[in-house]
């Protein structure tokens, strides 16, 4: 878990608050900064880990900050970064684009909370750690659906797509061909993907506060 | 017993070590070269929806992991069509090798040093483009953007430029005055269009 | 089983998606009439900063030009070098446009003193911290090739032992004429398109 020293935090949250109201001012430009800090985490941690598709979320990172532009008078500074508030944003971007889709329409009649990545509301939580945070419960969800898989195909995914081994490699240390190991894959993630969403089926609605 | 290729979403999922038929073959190494396109970052905009389907569950596993991160140039291009999105200003050409800036490239007419019917006639038509008034901070409706005209604008020097000869690869003297006389041109538009304001 | 179909999206609906309206956010509160804002240019217009870095950058080159007039290749190249240290605009295109070509120019130069190095140095340079393509960047190829056949050359008056390297050499200032090529090609096409 990123931790940093409490004097740095409070100096880039004076920092953030001076380029927030300068923004509200009027001069727009004075939101570069800000949005230059949290494309990635946003990107990373908060967008791609629900869409699933690079193309699509480099589209609502841009949407997300874009907005956070133009409603950046509606937001008011409570003591903490503007991160949570931007995070939010690109949430519902998400929701939209996959109400959009065929695929995920019965999301739209479904009222769904939110993984509460701040422990306390109250908290000075920074950035950094809301998306560390973030990050590990997506993992963990992950992880969970990895364990159910058979363990060929868990070895699969995680040469492959975690470790990104050349497919050769891949083979070798599963000692089959590589057209083999491909065969091996496509069925992994097959598999992955149909626990995945068993699991969400007959899971709990999310705890608020989780981490 | 292998699965059937249209149940791909849908079928049972075989045993790691049932022998797969040909379909199945042939489809698992169309998605391993999908894999393998992304992972270079190559995805192909083009694939059926059962392998988009698969592709973005394996994004989705990569991500949670911090394989897939935002190139920083590429971080700093859609922050920056972000600014220009929400500020209202034309964007560049996305997603293309070369984001040529703006819509029409002008074709390079040489710096007309005397004569301000030009400048007058350019003046006039950003008259046009502005509405309210500038930087003043008082109370009253929000004063509407203004537009730009692409030649008041920073951008990138090909139009201008074009090819360049192999004879020529040194003369970048030539280019220099030429990139020069052309934003100067657009740089004493806009000033004299906002009352010689810079 | 059109549930399991639904299943994956279900689960990023259900396990990661959020449905808080942007109104009920607790940071923020509804809008009262906005104060008037200054008019925002936006932020990629020429300004002064621009076009003080072009007149700096035409000025060394133009006194590059009377150095290389009189001879004196290393002020002409010094002269050029210092272009690539101006301070452009965050962001301005030209920046990348006038130090690509100051680059080529530099390596024609450091080519004509036998610095070959030091001159594929300034290319490779170039070509690492380019953002995008242009004709300039396929002009940094051209004289990319130009060095692979300088060197070949070199090679060739090695005599027999330098058969093979000149060789390489000389496939590799093929590729680098070919890729200049390829960016001119894609880049007309695109002009073209956008007239």
């Amino acid at each position: 878990m990123a931790s940093e020293p409490a004097t740095t935090v409070e100096l880039e949250l004076e920092q953030e608050q001076r380029l927030v109201e300068e923004a509200q001012q009027g001069n727009l430009d004075a939101m570069r900064p800000i949005l230059e800090r949290y494309a990635g985490p946003l990107y990373g941690t908060v967008i791609l880990p629900r869409l699933g598709d690079a193309a699509s979320a480099e589209e609502v990172l841009r949407d997300t900050l874009a907005t956070a532009v133009e409603k950046i008078r509606r937001f008011t500074w409570q003591g903490k970064s503007i991160y949570p508030w931007l995070r939010q944003i690109a949430i519902n971007k998400v929701y939209d684009v996959h109400r959009q889709s065929k695929r995920s329409r019965r999301l739209a009649d479904a009222m769904v909370h939110e993984i509460d990545v701040e422990t306390d509301p109250a908290s000075h939580a920074d950035a950094q750690l809301i998306a560390d945070q973030e990050r590990r419960a997506h993992r963990e969800r992950i992880d969970e659906t990895l364990q159910q898989l058979q363990d060929r195909y868990r070895t699969a995914i995680e040469l492959r797509l975690v470790q990104e081994l050349p497919r050769e490699d891949c083979a070798r240390r599963l000692g089959v061909t590589i057209g083999t190991f491909d065969v091996l894959l496509f069925r992994a993630v097959r598999a992955f993907r149909k626990h995945f969403g068993e699991h969400a089926e007959r899971a709990e609605p999310p705890r608020t506060g989780d981490t | 017993m292998a699965t059937q290729d249209d149940d791909t979403l849908t079928g049972s999922v075989p045993d790691p070590d049932t022998e797969p038929a040909p379909a199945e073959l042939a489809h698992a190494r169309r998605f391993a070269e999908l894999v393998d396109k992304t992972l270079s970052g190559r995805t192909p905009p083009a694939m059926s929806a059962d392998d988009r389907a698969l592709l973005e569950a394996a994004t989705v596993i990569r991500a949670t992991h911090g394989s897939v991160e935002l190139a920083p140039s590429k971080q700093r291009q859609v922050v920056e069509d972000a600014l220009r999105q929400a500020i209202g200003a034309p964007a560049p050409s996305r997603g293309a090798a070369v984001p040529i800036a703006r819509a029409r490239a002008r074709r390079w007419v040489p710096w007309i040093v005397a004569g301000t019917s030009t400048l007058v006639a350019a003046a006039a038509v950003a008259m046009l483009w502005l509405r309210g008034p500038a930087g003043t901070g008082h109370a009253g409706p929000v004063a509407r953007r203004a537009e730009v005209p692409p030649e008041w604008t920073s951008r990138p020097a090909d139009s201008l430029v074009g090819p360049i000869a192999r004879d020529h690869a040194g003369d970048a003297s030539a280019r220099i005055d030429a990139i020069f006389a052309d934003r100067l041109d657009g740089f004493r538009a806009r000033r004299l269009a906002r009352g010689g304001k810079p | 089983m059109k549930r399991l179909t639904r299943g994956f999206g279900v689960v990023i609906g259900l396990v990661f998606v959020g449905v808080v309206d942007l109104g009920a956010c607790s940071s923020e509160r509804d809008p009262t009439p906005p104060p008037a804002t200054r008019v925002a240019d936006p932020s990629d217009v020429i300004d002064q900063g621009l076009m003080v870095a072009l007149a700096q950058a035409k000025n060394f080159h133009h006194k590059a030009k009377v150095y290389m007039t009189d001879g004196n290749l290393t002020a002409a190249t010094a002269a050029v070098r210092q272009i690539l240290s101006l301070a452009f605009p965050r962001g301005a295109p030209e920046a990348d446009d006038v130090r690509n070509d100051a680059r080529a120019l530099l390596a024609k130069l450091l080519m004509s003193q036998g610095q070959l190095d030091e001159a594929t140095r300034t290319i490779d340079e170039g070509l690492a911290a380019s953002q995008r393509e242009s004709f300039f960047v396929a002009n940094l190829y051209t004289v990319q090739g130009e060095l692979h056949e300088a060197r070949a050359v070199a090679f060739d008056a090695a005599g027999e032992s330098g058969k093979a390297p000149a060789g390489d050499e000389r496939r590799q200032a093929i590729s680098s004429y070919d890729r200049s090529i390829q960016i001119n090609e894609r880049l007309q096409k695109k002009l073209l398109e956008e007239r």
